[in-house]
């Protein structure tokens, strides 16, 4: 109701004196609706519709009661506020069809129901058959997109894809057990890395060792069949999907070196900036000077059209790039020790699992003429099954 | 006249105020009333509204009591209602 009568306008007015409810009547009987009357001490709030406003007049004349115009809502009111100046009815009317124009292209592309396939991949899957932010809607084919994601991906019983609105909604059901397995290709569980058992769970399939025992890389940890037992005693090995969970200890032999001399690139001092503009995947250049396109330091400040989670096919980039020059830098010994161990976390957040955790850690650091030379041996607690 | 209409309307079964140019009154609660086929507004105060309808004066006491919205058949009422009275 509220958005009709903002639609249809809406005025506001105050009506003093004995004479007010004969307004009323008045203007009740005359056709005229209206409503959120209210009485405070003899000062009448009353509501009615925008077009009856002459009608309104010719009561309050006729039946001599005073009345004052508080507020006049709705549309037609900002139409009549609005409508000498053309310019900005020119923008408004710009916009309306600007809107209607960008809303033929996809702005975000979401996925739901994916559990075992990450986003980033299905997004990424989706991009590369035309499914991305500044797809026009009517040139895509979503029953193929869907068909193909299912057939590529093994864990996805089921794709649909939807636009809602300029929102592209990729829906999967997974499959709860993988196509493999369903075609009884079930596989074992194997030790991922040499190492000495911590603690083995067994969730389905027979396990093939115990708590500190010494594995090797590829031995079968949890067989994938279960022994059955007949009634006539004897067993039968029925196939299963092997599931476990697998600790070990395992040992890591790391070698990092750190030069002592490195070459730094060092801002001169000039730089230039120039307007980068993007629409709908095409990027547009304003004001570059190739003398600083090939080298240098470049920092962007990227700005992008946004409702909510819904951005525009529309960015605008301003982008600096700085001079540089090399330089010869030595390194001190602490600070040699101090990248050493940097490089050494580096690479146990890149080679390590989350549930991972560094137990022992014996670190030797042989100093040179060239740098530092670090040999760290690891001993990490890990799960090492992989099927 | 009236009273052929009103025999009209028991012998066919149809609502009198359908037929007969009466009030017809609906109460929710008692936080709002309706009421259909009165005349004018003879008396508004938040405290008292006084209706003119063809059987009579309706007197609708309470507080607070504001006109949601009027027209020339309907009229609603808002707020709390304590009483209603009909007089000549």
């Amino acid at each position: 109701m509220f958005i009709w009568n903002y639609l249809k306008g809406y005025v506001i007015i105050k009506a003093v004196g004995f004479y007010a409810q004969r307004f009323m009547n008045m203007a009740a009987y005359r056709g005229i609706r209206l409503w959120n009357v209210k009485n405070d001490d003899m000062v009448f709030t009353i509501t009615f519709s925008y077009g009856d406003m002459e009608k309104v007049k010719k009561c309050a004349l006729d039946s001599q009661c005073r009345i004052k115009t508080v507020k006049t809502v709705g549309l037609p009111a900002v139409f009549k506020r609005y409508h000498t100046r053309t310019s900005f009815l020119a923008g408004a009317l710009f916009f309306v069809v600007f809107c209607c124009f960008m809303s033929n292209f996809v702005w975000t592309v979401k996925t739901e129901g994916n559990l075992k396939i990450p986003t980033e991949k299905l997004i990424e899957y989706v991009s590369n058959m035309g499914l991305k932010p500044g797809a026009v809607k009517t040139g895509l084919d979503l029953g193929k997109i869907s068909n193909r994601l299912i057939l590529d991906f093994d864990d996805a019983a089921w794709a649909t894809i939807r636009l809602d609105g300029t929102k592209a909604i990729v829906s999967v059901s997974e499959s709860a057990k993988s196509k493999k397995t369903e075609q009884g290709l079930t596989g074992d569980i194997t030790a991922s890395r040499d190492g000495v058992i911590e603690s083995i769970t067994s969730i389905s399939g027979t396990s093939q060792v115990r708590a500190g025992d010494v594995v090797q890389k590829g031995q079968v940890l949890v067989k994938a069949s279960v022994a059955i037992n007949n009634d006539d005693g004897t067993f039968v090995e029925k196939p299963v999907e092997a599931e476990a969970f697998v600790r070990a200890l395992t040992v890591y032999d790391i070698t990092e070196t750190v030069p002592l001399s490195t070459t730094e690139n060092v801002k001169t001092g000039k730089s230039h900036t120039w307007l980068e503009v993007k629409i709908i995947g095409k990027k547009f250049d304003f004001g570059i000077t190739p003398e600083f396109k090939s080298s240098g330091i470049t920092e962007t400040n990227l700005f992008r059209f946004k409702i909510g989670d819904w951005s525009f096919p529309l960015e605008f980039s301003a982008k600096k790039i700085y001079e540089t020059k090399s330089i010869l830098k030595t390194a001190s010994k602490d600070e040699l020790l101090q990248k050493s161990n940097s490089l050494l976390d580096e690479w146990t957040e890149e080679n390590l699992d989350f549930d991972s955790y560094v137990i022992k850690c014996e670190k030797k650091d042989i100093f040179s003429d060239r740098g530092l030379v670090t040999n760290a041996v690891l001993t990490v607690s890990q799960r090492i099954d992989k099927k | 006249m009236a009273d052929i209409k009103r025999r009209f309307s028991r012998m066919l079964d149809i609502p009198s105020e359908a037929v007969l140019d009466i009030p017809y009154a609906a109460l929710s609660g008692n936080e709002t009333i309706t009421v259909e086929n009165f005349g004018a507004i003879l008396e508004y105060i938040p405290e008292d509204i006084k209706l003119k309808t063809s059987v009579g004066v309706i007197e609708i006491r309470g507080c607070s009591m504001d006109i949601r919205s009027m027209s020339d058949k309907c009229l609603t009422i808002d707020g709390k209602i304590s009483a209603i009275e009909f007089s000549d």
